[in-house]
């Protein structure tokens, strides 16, 4: 019984760092390619229309009741101790570091990457992959780059536009909702807020941009089994999206710490 | 699995076409598993060029993993494939690209993508070969869809899928599927 647990536990082990090589050389090929290959525009535009224009619906609600809800929060806690005012840079600062491109990228993996793991697993299963490769079309070429590169260039804008709709709405919250002074709330925001926490925002939208684009596709790339195995390839591409993006926020948030330590003005 | 059955086994020679060519396409020893299936042991063949070979088994049988042996889309186990003169094992997938460049494959089910219409589809390999000219593309379009009848039709500009479902609808046989499929690999 030992001995299985063990074999259990190595197989798992074994599995992981094989789904962890075939990102990497997934990841490596693609940007080896969009260095050396020609780039197919018209599916690189549309692509940018999927991830980046039809989710706008999505980031701005996101945006804004996260912001809301914040605000509201910060300023029941802050107000006890008399520093209802402050509720401004907490909300602008939190979003901007951390709720915005986390809550965008969880959307966005919800969202884009269950749609682009369907479709490629859909692909794979239906040996349109294979057509492909068939007709001498290098599937990463065809299906990986534009998706990457249309994910590194919307991520950044989808967390910008939730960062902006979040700060909007917190403030309307507080001033017209919770009564806060207006002038001491945009003084302390703008005080507290600087540049740093922007390239923060814009530095783990474009990482976890990078996370979801790789982990569905390759999820996509390698489905099998027909209807069954499209469906947990969409799931696990969700799941391990969501779950990376998360993971990869705590890291990504200690290395800005040691980049701008806490007092760095 | 494919394998030489017992009574030929008199004559498991390949057949060669008598010349001074080597013959374009060569399958030596190969053997593939997929788990714990051995679905071809030991398959040896040679195709000289202009010739015509015909490879006919029972369903499962391997007709497929061996014809996706010949175009790289999968790596045996064991053995070599030559395919004008290029040994393909080993061969990376961008590699593969020009050797595939020499050889055409009707997959099965058609494989048609289905994010296109039937005529994309027919141009997706001109396009790809560089031809941006819409009017060259269009002309070469419609002479493919005139080979099997549907020039001008709604059909030609449907996507994939609904195609598909008006193939079935009309009752037609799976070999106009085939066809347009066939002629996305003509070039």
């Amino acid at each position: 019984m030992i001995t299985r647990c063990f074999n259990a536990l190595g197989a798992g082990l074994l599995d992981f760092f094989q789904y962890l090589g075939e990102l990497v050389l997934l990841a490596g090929d693609t940007f080896r390619s969009i260095f050396t290959h020609k780039l197919r525009w018209k599916l690189f535009l549309n692509q940018v229309v999927e991830i980046g224009l039809l989710s706008q619906l999505v980031v701005v609600i996101t945006g804004a009741f996260t912001g809301a809800v914040f605000a509201a929060q910060t300023f029941f806690q802050f107000n006890k101790i008399g520093m209802g005012s402050a509720t401004g840079a907490v909300v602008s600062v939190s979003i901007c570091r951390e709720l915005g491109p986390v809550l965008t990228a969880l959307m966005v993996a919800g969202r884009v990457g269950a749609a682009m793991s369907a479709e490629i697993g859909t692909m794979k299963v239906t040996e349109q992959i294979d057509a492909l490769r068939a007709l001498a079309v290098h599937p990463t070429d065809y299906l990986v780059v534009p998706r990457a590169l249309a994910m590194m260039v919307s991520m950044p804008l989808l967390v910008a536009e939730c960062i902006a709709v979040g700060i909007a709405a917190g403030y309307f919250i507080a001033i017209f909702l919770l009564e806060i002074n207006g002038t001491y709330y945009m003084a302390n925001m703008v005080r507290w807020t600087r540049n740093r926490d922007i390239i923060m925002a814009l530095s783990k939208a474009f990482c976890f941009g990078i996370l979801i684009v790789f982990i569905s596709c390759q999820k996509g790339l390698s489905a099998r089994e027909g209807a069954v195995g499209v469906g947990r390839a969409t799931t696990e591409a969700v799941v391990n999206s969501s779950l990376a993006v998360l993971i990869c926020n705590f890291f990504l948030t200690m290395l800005f710490n040691i980049i701008y330590p806490a007092g760095y003005q | 699995m494919i394998e030489a059955p017992p009574s030929q086994k008199q004559s498991t020679k390949p057949h060669v076409v008598r010349g001074n060519s080597s013959p374009m396409i060569a399958v030596r020893s190969v053997a593939k598993r997929i788990g714990q299936q051995e679905i071809l042991r030991g398959v040896d063949l040679e195709v000289a060029t202009g010739e015509t070979l015909a490879i006919i088994g029972r369903s499962g049988g391997g007709k497929s993993v061996l014809l996706k042996h010949l175009v790289g889309l999968m790596m045996p186990d064991v053995g070599e494939i030559w395919i004008d003169g290029h040994n393909i094992i080993g061969m990376n997938e961008r590699q593969l690209g020009a050797i595939r460049k020499k050889i055409g494959i009707l997959f099965q089910s058609g494989a048609l993508f289905d994010s296109m219409t039937v005529e994309e589809n027919i141009a997706f390999p001109l396009r790809e070969a560089g031809e941006k000219d819409p009017k060259v593309l269009h002309t070469k379009v419609e002479e493919m869809l005139e080979v099997i009848e549907m020039e001008g039709q709604r059909a030609g500009r449907q996507d994939a899928g609904e195609f598909e479902r008006w193939n079935e609808e009309a009752c037609w046989s799976g070999a106009l599927h085939h066809s347009s499929a066939l002629l996305r690999i003509v070039r």
